[in-house]
């Protein structure tokens, strides 16, 4: 049985297969009660945002911001493309929606350390041993996800990922990682008698209850909403949003036809569910210390060309781009010069990322790196300023503060400001 | 001002005080500084530092001021008396540098000097008139207390030492155990902070937490029922050392080391297998930590026949960064990685020379690939090798600003030979642990410590660096001394650690208290702080409780597949060439759904013959004893009356529900039990190590 | 000038702002040894000035003043120096710098607390960068390590230092 499928189990005869179970006390009454709320609609036009995450740090001066002439230039040249400025040749497809993306060329971030630079980009926040800060996507499922009563599927879904936390905020907003083809683990009914399985929850209810009156700290808390998310999961028909392999042909093709592609499409399928935020970690590295030149054009390139692409032109065609914002980046960028395996290291003071949609300008350069790419000669940004232009894109308050375990008040976004040039 | 804006002020200042500093510098410190109060109060209070470490030493040569004794500082303070002395060395201070001179001579024209200038300072001959003048000659102040023999070789060697009378430090007791060293050193830090340890654990509590920390997995119902109804008063102790004399606790810390040394996930071929038997080896035979570190760091030949090789076969890509990087943090504590590339945003002196001189201690080594052919088979297997080329070959690297430097091989400031026949990680390895004090205890007592009681000395086990606060220094330091000592004895400190008072008390956080790693402070060890199982420990416990032999989980090679297959779903490796993984077993849906409906917990909770479940189904028990039996089996404890009330209330509806329908009562019983073994391990508790 | 006796009050006061004098010039003008230069200018000064000092009132207050006219007028003869401090720093700075050597005695002898509390070998190298005449340099020649890794431990026991001061200063002022 798959509630997922048509072809399966219907909601109608879930329902009497419980009524069965003529008790329906606490656990099994989860059930009950989510399925009823089931029914209402997922609403359209819902703010979303997915960021495509490059791991490793990605040669952004060989995608974004060219130095032609520079020593450090390397090998690519830059093309004209639909908006006001120019990028890679090697990203021939994206160039044809420039006019709704954007490339932020003054990233000034310091933290060159895979680990220290994702959570800072992540988080908006620098390491911190007394704190976890959460990761992004956890911020939006608090804020926009929690509102979503129709969304029975995490609220923050991170494809191919792993590694990020919630922090204060708690396991029910950590990232629900899925693999590339959307297959999730663990959660199918087939095999289950809901009977049995309302039977179970009454138990663990009964043994939780206990524990949670032993004084262990808030894990049975943690333990209780994660249950719950769990068993919303495993009887939602929203489930299906994960089934990329449903798709024509000819709509996986126009991503490309590949595994990142699938993963933006995923992407999109879930954005329409009513899920407010979505990782996609690219498959494949961008640690790119050797061979940086054919790797990122037989390889990277085209793959995040064509799958970034896709999703653009088909976020507009469902006339959803004016409410998903897209961020393209990884921990940081890559040395501008070039090493002696002709590679690039890692760099952090001067690089760029790709932002666009849910209403943010498009087109636009904003500021401005020197002639070799070595130095920012505008103003500089930091991910806070990043967050809180997405922030102000799914119009989530700027003065929203949220207070760490330990009472400490952490503001939105470490206090970033809207990127002006994006924004209005 | 963030750490970063901190840190940046107090290294352009390092420039400044040491006269280093550009005219960038100089312009990067005043944008820091001009408009952000805290920038300024922390730029007053360095320059005001450093200008009182240049006036007392440039003003009282041969006195180190630092050595005075405790007893003589607050007297200068409170008695009017000794305020004169004071103001007398200042005066003296201020009168030596060359740049008081001209205000002495002013003074000792018009004023009647005063007396403390006469005995000392031969005066100064001036003429009134003209800017000349005659240097005087100082000779160093005798002040008491303070006068000491300095740097300078003209202070007088009689002046008696202070530093000498100085009482001994409180902590040399070499005869005492080591247990109780750290129950008074931890009392004593309770009493400091007033806080009230907690009561003890429940022998039911201890002996789970035992088993899991040790032996890696639940008690078996046998095995707690034994520790619960032993009346001997040393039964603690009794446990503890049967355990660590096991094959599991050795399994157990051989596991532990393998994930950290190579990961669960290793992209690279190497056999992780061999290598987790080596350390099992090394572990069950107690030898020393350092004849492990030695082996793990100077292993020649292939993976298979030397299983300590596959530390370093894992890791020499990326031009050994990941070797260095996991070295550093693994064996020494110590999170340099960043380093490559630049200097460390806290602690300055890991810089990239810092890391590359490490990493020059690799750079001997190659990896050797051949592949052999069965003459029988024609089977083809690859063999990969560890082998050193004598060479002078240095670490290359680039700096932010685009120069190429090299390193040469050393560690922390002491260099290795570049004589090309020099086997450098040997120099390496004698270099860590050549000394009584050494990184490499530091950070293993710190990071065992950590396993037994969730958190470590320092806020992460990792990064134990001179920025990382250390919540007990005094109990640190004496137990990595004793460890040296010991010859790094691993049982020795393991056995302290469990049979320790804080390792015995309970784990419930009280209604308020101050001892709160959780959110952030420094532990206090006053309670036991509530440990997620690990992976591992999850595994061989779900295996446990269903009933199966703990002797299975480390022999039975279908065992051991299994726990690969299932640690599997939870591993990914990183995209970066720096071989780091991440993880999703961390309270997460994916975790909860696992347990939920996973492979693993369906098949413990199939009734298949000789489990658990298999036994209740056909034993003629009550059902409360057999409701007591499962929660024994998976929490190691007897169910409260209200659970077991509870509990029997649920299962009878649920076999009146299925009775209803024509459902023989025996077998809707036994499914019932099985929800209920169901239950208990999807719960909280069961996942805890507490 | 008619030389005439000095005051034994003002004499005192004298010696006891030699300290919290040289420290505010010092933090106007990063320089040790032009700090000191600065100083015995403005010793000259005070001196000279002696009568216009107000018994009963604030003695550091005054030398201050005639601090900070040499300080202007040594910075003027270096305008054209690159390594100066600019002239928006130095005001930024200058009343943080007069308030804080009100305070020099208590930092003083939180100084020499924490001094106490360091390892020998960082003590060692702190008080053999900071003998008569030495500098980073010639400590990292004498030892034969390269200046850049002693200027970075030198930093780092500095910034041990400053901790353990604010740690210690924090612990006084504490009522209880």
């Amino acid at each position: 049985m798959s509630l997922s499928t048509p072809a399966g189990m219907s909601r109608r005869h879930f329902l009497s297969h419980m009524a069965t179970g003529s008790a329906m006390t606490l656990g099994a009454t989860q059930f009950l009660s989510h399925l009823q709320a089931n029914a209402a609609e997922v609403k359209r036009n819902q703010k979303a945002c997915i960021l495509v995450w490059l791991g490793g740090g990605a040669p952004t001066i060989d995608m974004w911001d060219l130095k032609p002439g520079s020593k450090n230039g390397g090998e690519f040249k830059p093309i004209s493309t639909a908006g006001d400025l120019q990028i890679s040749e090697h990203l021939p497809n994206i160039a044809k929606e420039m006019d709704s993306l954007s490339v932020v060329r003054a990233m000034s971030t310091r933290e060159a350390d895979h680990n220290r630079g994702s959570y800072f980009m992540h988080t908006a926040y620098v390491p911190n041993p007394t704190v976890v800060h959460p990761t992004f996507g956890s911020v939006v499922s608090y804020e926009l996800g929690a509102k979503r009563k129709e969304l029975e599927i995490p609220s923050f879904v991170s494809i191919g990922g792993g590694g990020m936390s919630p922090g204060f905020l708690g396991m029910s907003h950590a990232p629900f990682v899925v693999d590339a083809r959307g297959n999730i683990q663990n959660a199918n009914m087939d095999s289950v008698d809901p009977a049995r399985l309302g039977n179970r929850l009454e138990m663990l209810a009964t043994i939780e209850n206990g524990f949670i009156g032993s004084n262990r700290g808030d894990i049975g808390q943690a333990h209780k909403d994660v249950y719950g998310k769990a068993v919303n999961l495993m009887t939602s028909q929203q489930m299906a949003a994960f089934k990329v392999d449903q798709e024509d042909a000819a709509v996986k093709q126009s991503y490309g036809g590949h595994q990142f592609g699938n993963m933006m499409l995923m992407a999109r399928r879930l954005v329409e569910t009513g899920v407010p935020f979505v990782e996609v970690r690219f498959p494949g590295g961008w640690d790119l210390h050797n061979d940086v030149f054919n790797t990122l054009k037989n390889q990277r390139l085209p793959m995040l060309d064509t799958g970034i692409a896709g999703l653009v032109r088909d976020l507009k065609a469902r006339g959803m781009l004016d409410d998903t914002a897209i961020i393209c980046m990884g921990e940081f960028g890559r040395t501008p010069r070039i090493n002696a395996n002709v590679g690039r290291d890692h760099w952090a003071a001067s690089w760029s990322v790709m932002v666009g949609g849910a209403g943010l300008n498009g087109g636009v350069a904003v500021g401005e790196t020197n002639q070799d790419g070595d130095r920012i000669v505008s103003e500089s940004y930091l991910p806070g300023d990043l967050w809180a232009t997405v922030s102000h894109a799914l119009r989530i308050p700027l003065d929203t503060v949220h207070t760490s375990k330990r009472g400490r008040p952490m503001k939105l976004a470490n206090g970033g400001q809207p990127i002006k040039d994006l924004i209005g | 001002m963030t750490t970063d804006q901190r840190n940046h002020l107090l290294s352009l200042l390092d420039a400044v005080f040491e006269e280093t500093a550009t005219a960038d510098q100089i312009a990067q410190l005043e944008q820091l500084v001009i408009g952000n109060p805290e920038a300024r109060s922390l730029y007053v209070r360095a320059s005001s530092l450093h200008g009182m470490l240049y006036w007392d030493a440039a003003g009282a040569p041969g006195e180190q001021f630092a050595e005075e004794s405790e007893t003589a500082a607050p007297a200068v303070q409170k008695s009017v008396g000794t305020n004169q002395s004071v103001g007398r060395r200042r005066l003296t201070a201020g009168l030596a540098i060359a740049g008081s001179i001209l205000a002495l001579l002013l003074l000792a024209l018009f004023m009647q000097p005063p007396p403390a200038l006469q005995p000392n300072n031969s005066a100064a001959v001036v003429d009134n008139n003209s800017e000349s003048v005659v240097e005087p000659v100082i000779d160093p102040v005798e002040i008491p207390g303070l006068s000491m023999p300095g740097i300078r070789t003209h202070v007088p060697q009689e002046t008696p030492v202070v530093a000498d009378v100085l009482p001994a430090p409180d902590i040399q007791l070499p005869q005492a155990l080591l247990v109780d060293v750290i129950d008074k050193q931890l009392a004593q830090e309770w009493k400091a902070n007033e806080i009230a340890a907690n009561p003890r654990a429940t022998d039911a509590e201890w002996v789970r937490r035992v088993y899991l920390d040790l032996a890696g997995r639940i008690p078996t119902v046998a095995e707690a029922e034994a520790f619960l109804s032993d009346k001997n008063t040393e039964k603690d102790t009794l446990l503890v050392k049967r355990l660590l004399s096991g094959n599991e606790a050795a399994a157990n810390l051989a596991n532990i080391w393998t994930n950290l040394l190579v990961g669960r996930m290793t992209r690279t071929p190497i056999n992780r297998p061999a290598l987790e038997t080596y350390l099992t080896n090394q572990f069950a035979a107690n030898r020393p930590w350092s004849e492990t570190v030695t082996d793990l760091i100077t292993a020649e030949g292939n993976g298979d026949d030397n299983g300590a090789a596959n530390f370093l076969l894992a890791h020499l890509n990326n031009e050994a960064v990941p070797a260095t990087a996991i070295t550093a943090r693994v064996l020494l504590g110590q999170q340099v990685q960043c380093s490559q590339c630049h200097r460390h945003p806290v602690v300055s002196e890991w810089d990239q020379d810092h890391f590359w001189t490490f990493n020059a201690c690799f750079q001997q080594t190659r990896i050797v690939e051949t592949t052999m052919i069965d003459q029988e088979t024609g089977e083809r297997t690859r063999i990969r090798e560890l082998a050193d080329e004598p060479g002078t070959k240095g670490s290359f690297y680039e700096t932010l600003e685009g120069v190429v430097k090299v390193a040469y091989p050393g560690y922390d400031g002491q260099e290795i030979s570049l004589e090309p026949e020099t086997n450098r990680r040997a120099a390496l390895a004698e270099l860590l642990l050549g000394d009584e004090e050494s990184d490499v205890a530091r950070a293993f007592v710190n990071r065992i410590w950590a396993q037994f009681f969730g958190y470590g000395f320092t806020s992460s086990v990792d990064d134990m660096g001179p920025h990382s606060p250390v919540s007990h220094p005094k109990l640190l330091d004496e137990l990595s001394k004793r460890f040296v000592s010991s010859d790094y004895n691993v049982q020795e400190l393991v056995e302290a650690i469990c049979l320790s008072e804080a390792y015995r008390l309970s784990s419930k956080v009280p209604e308020t208290t101050d001892d709160a790693p959780e959110h952030g402070s420094l532990p206090l060890f006053s309670r036991v702080y509530v440990k997620p199982m690990s992976p591992e420990q999850m595994f061989q416990s779900l295996v446990v409780s269903s009933g199966a032999s703990p002797s299975q989980i480390h022999s039975s090679m279908e065992m051991k597949s299994l726990r690969e297959e299932w640690l599997g779903q939870f591993f990914r490796p990183d995209e970066t060439e720096e071989n780091s993984e991440s993880c999703t077993f961390d309270g997460s849906l994916r975790q909860a759904l696992s347990l939920m409906n996973g492979d693993l917990v369906q098949s413990v909770t199939s009734a298949e013959s000789g489990t658990l479940l298999d036994d209740l189904a056909s034993s003629n028990e009550s059902d409360v004893t057999k409701i007591r039996k499962i929660c024994m089996a998976t929490l190691s404890r007897y169910p409260s009356d209200r659970e077991l009330a509870s509990l029997r209330q649920v299962l009878r509806s649920y076999v009146r529900q299925r009775t209803e329908r024509n459902v023989p009562a025996r077998l809707a019983v036994n499914e019932g039990l099985r929800d209920l073994y169901w239950a208990y391990l999807n719960s909280s508790e069961f996942g805890l190590v507490q | 000038m008619t030389p005439k006796p000095l005051s034994t009050e003002f004499v005192q006061e004298f010696t006891r702002v030699q300290r919290p004098l040289y420290l505010y010039i010092l933090a106007q003008i990063g320089s040790v040894t032009d700090a000191e230069e600065i100083l015995q200018e403005a010793n000259v000064d005070i001196v000279a000035k002696c009568d216009q000092f107000e018994p009963g009132t604030n003695f550091l207050a005054w030398a201050r003043q005639i601090a900070t006219f040499e300080i202007l007028q040594w910075r003027q003869g270096k305008a054209r120096d690159r390594l100066r401090f600019s002239d928006e720093f130095v005001s930024a700075i200058a009343h943080e710098a007069a308030e804080h050597s009100e305070t020099s005695e208590s930092e003083r002898n939180a100084l020499e607390h924490c001094l106490k509390k360091l390892r020998p070998s960082d003590r060692k190298l702190i008080q053999s960068r900071y003998q008569p005449g030495s500098s980073g340099k010639d400590l990292a020649e004498q030892l034969g390590r390269p200046a850049n890794s002693v200027y970075q431990s030198l930093g780092r026991i500095r910034r041990m230092l400053l901790e353990c001061i604010q740690r210690q200063l924090a612990l006084r002022s504490d009522p209880t």
